[in-house]
């Protein structure tokens, strides 16, 4: 286990698969793997990233061996009938292309144990009421980059008010020009400056401590 | 004339020769950012005005354009008295130069230009092998081209042209290449991505001589401060604060070197926090100077590594992640409390009304009615900065 933690926090993703695959064939428990091994690496990649060692070409490979470390144990997963921690919706809002921040989200988020609904970017509010839905998400998360296009989170919010959707989850919204009192304002539950932050709350959340 | 209390653009740049010749200056320099073309976009966005026009049509931008700078002269005579120096500048988004790579460009009537990237998501590296390298009118450089001759041969008797938005090579090698893709493939094909940066530096500079060879008087900076031609080039410089020391050394530095020897120097912008960058900004041959958010980066750790020796101009945005300020005054109070020598030291100063924390994006949505709602402040604004920047308060 020591070993793939250190694949998944170094971003050897062809060592990772292998290296899940021989637990596999060990025997090893699909969520022991994933509780001892992909998640805490992952954690360890978000501290590194809060405390500036890490920088995103770090946490992007981290993320994607995690991934596809993911991707051998997950049909293992679903045969052992464990579930996802919970189901997160993300995307970033209209008008906005940038997805980096958003993609970093997705990433913590999975390899935390959740189902991940990625609506990409350019995301219009009709959209997001379309998918929560048909999803049912705990927690929907919002991002933009611009100053210009965070209205539209606002415009989001509201129409997920107006769908009569928003007692059904948390609505957590992150980008660079975010803060709290933009969150105030525009009604949504939390902000979070990090993909860590973000995945933290989600957390949270499914727990029932947010 | 005392250059000093002249309030001829002919002053305004003298003071400029004299602080990216490093003198003695008796106070920093001050600016609003007044770049004619994005000031009047973001008001037209703020009263829900189509911009798609202004980006796209040359007579509209130039008419727009002079419309701005007259109302801005006069504001600035009776009113603010700053260090901004009137300009022209063609302008069609961050993506002017991402475009000549195949990206595809779009105006939409209420957000700034978007580009799209010609080498997308999960498509392999050597699909950058494809991209034939670009000439100076394709995508659309050409059209940049243009507008610059036009205003030129309409204003160029009164006004300054500057440079097109000018990425520089790894923020426009990310435009071009799906920026997560692009990240991680310097790490997994660093080949590839030099490819891309050499054929982007190779634009830039064929570009850009052109646009000066068209401009008449040229400012090679897109970010609203003066720099006169001769003395380097402006770029965004962006990935500054999101690769580790190694990567930037690696995959940007040898480009920007490429720049600066051209140009004769280099000026540097990054948003975000840029601290563990400094060390590796002390390799860039002849860095003229770095313009950063305070808010991002802490005025404390760029004077310590880089005031007195390059130009420092710093501004306060919305984005907060090393320190907060409640309004302009307290930000400007906190550059001069820290600051050692007015040497290489101009503030650009983004309106903010009052302490309503309404940080506003452009000179002309402060004067509308974010900031009217604080018209007194606003009025006396300048008067405080100047004050400051004077050291009488």
């Amino acid at each position: 286990m020591e070993q793939l933690r250190k694949f998944v926090k170094t971003g050897k993703a062809k060592e990772t698969t292998e290296r899940v695959q021989v637990l596999l064939d060990e025997g090893k428990e699909p969520d022991a793997i994933m509780k001892d091994a992909l998640i805490p690496a992952m954690d360890e990649v978000g501290d590194l990233f809060q405390k500036g060692e890490y920088f995103v070409p770090e946490m992007l490979l981290a993320a994607r061996a995690m991934q596809q470390g993911l991707a051998v144990l997950k049909p293992r997963l679903i045969a052992s009938g464990i579930e996802p921690i919970g189901k997160v919706l993300v995307g970033t809002v209209k008008g906005d292309l940038h997805d980096i921040g958003k993609n970093l989200v997705v990433m913590a988020l999975e390899g935390a144990g959740f189902e991940v609904i990625d609506l990409g970017t350019d995301v219009p509010p009709e959209k997001f009421v379309q998918a929560i839905k048909e999803h049912k998400p705990k927690v929907v998360g919002l991002s933009a980059l611009l100053t210009t296009t965070m209205q539209a989170m606002k415009d989001t919010i509201n129409a997920i008010k107006s769908a009569g959707l928003r007692d059904r989850g948390k609505i957590m919204i992150g980008g660079a020009p975010i803060r709290q009192e933009f969150c105030d304002e525009i009604g949504a539950d939390f902000y979070g400056p990090d993909s860590t932050s973000g995945r933290n709350y989600a957390r949270d959340v499914v727990t029932g401590e947010a | 004339m005392d250059i000093w209390k002249d309030q001829s653009q002919a002053a305004k740049k003298e003071r400029w020769n004299m602080f990216w010749a490093m003198e003695d200056l008796p106070r920093p320099l001050w600016f609003l950012p007044a770049s004619p073309v994005l000031a009047t976009a973001y008001d037209w966005l703020a009263k829900g005005r189509s911009v798609t026009s202004l980006f796209v049509d040359r007579d509209i931008q130039l008419e727009e354009s002079l419309k701005f700078n007259k109302i801005f002269e006069h504001l600035q005579r009776w009113w603010s008295r700053d260090d901004f120096v009137l300009h022209l500048q063609p302008q069609m988004g961050v993506g002017v130069f991402a475009s000549a790579f195949g990206c595809e460009t779009s105006f939409p009537p209420d957000q700034m230009p978007w580009t799209k990237f010609a080498i997308k998501s999960g498509e392999p590296a050597e699909k950058v092998y494809e991209i034939a390298p670009p000439g100076i009118r394709d995508g659309l450089l050409g059209d940049v081209l243009d507008f610059t001759e036009y205003f030129q041969q309409k204003a160029g008797d009164r006004y300054p042209i500057a440079l097109t938005d000018l990425q520089g090579p790894i923020d426009t090698a990310y435009l071009v290449w799906d920026s997560t893709d692009f990240m991680v493939a310097m790490y997994d094909h660093p080949k590839e991505v030099h490819h891309l940066m050499k054929m982007v530096t190779d634009l830039v500079i064929k570009f850009v001589n052109k646009q000066r060879e068209l401009a008449g008087e040229f400012i090679p900076s897109h970010l609203s401060f003066y720099l006169p031609d001769g003395c380097g080039i402006a770029v965004s410089e962006d990935a500054l604060a999101v690769l580790s020391p190694q990567l930037y050394e690696e995959f940007s530095l040898p480009y920007i070197n490429e720049l600066s020897e051209e140009f004769g120097g280099i000026v540097i912008h990054s948003c975000g926090n840029f601290e563990h960058q400094l060390p590796v900004l002390k390799k860039v041959h002849n860095l003229k100077g770095i313009n950063f958010g305070v808010t991002e980066t802490r005025f404390e750790a760029v004077w310590e590594a880089l005031g007195g020796k390059t130009g420092v101009i710093p501004h306060c945005t919305t984005e907060v992640i090393v320190e907060d300020f409640k309004n302009t005054k307290e930000w400007v109070a906190h550059v001069m409390k820290h600051k050692t020598t007015n040497k290489g030291l101009a503030l650009l100063v983004i309106p903010m009304a009052g302490d309503s924390r309404e940080y506003t994006t452009s000179l002309s949505d402060a004067l509308s009615w974010k900031g009217m709602h604080n018209l007194k402040e606003m009025l006396f604004l300048a008067r405080d900065i100047r004050r400051m920047v004077e050291g009488r308060a």
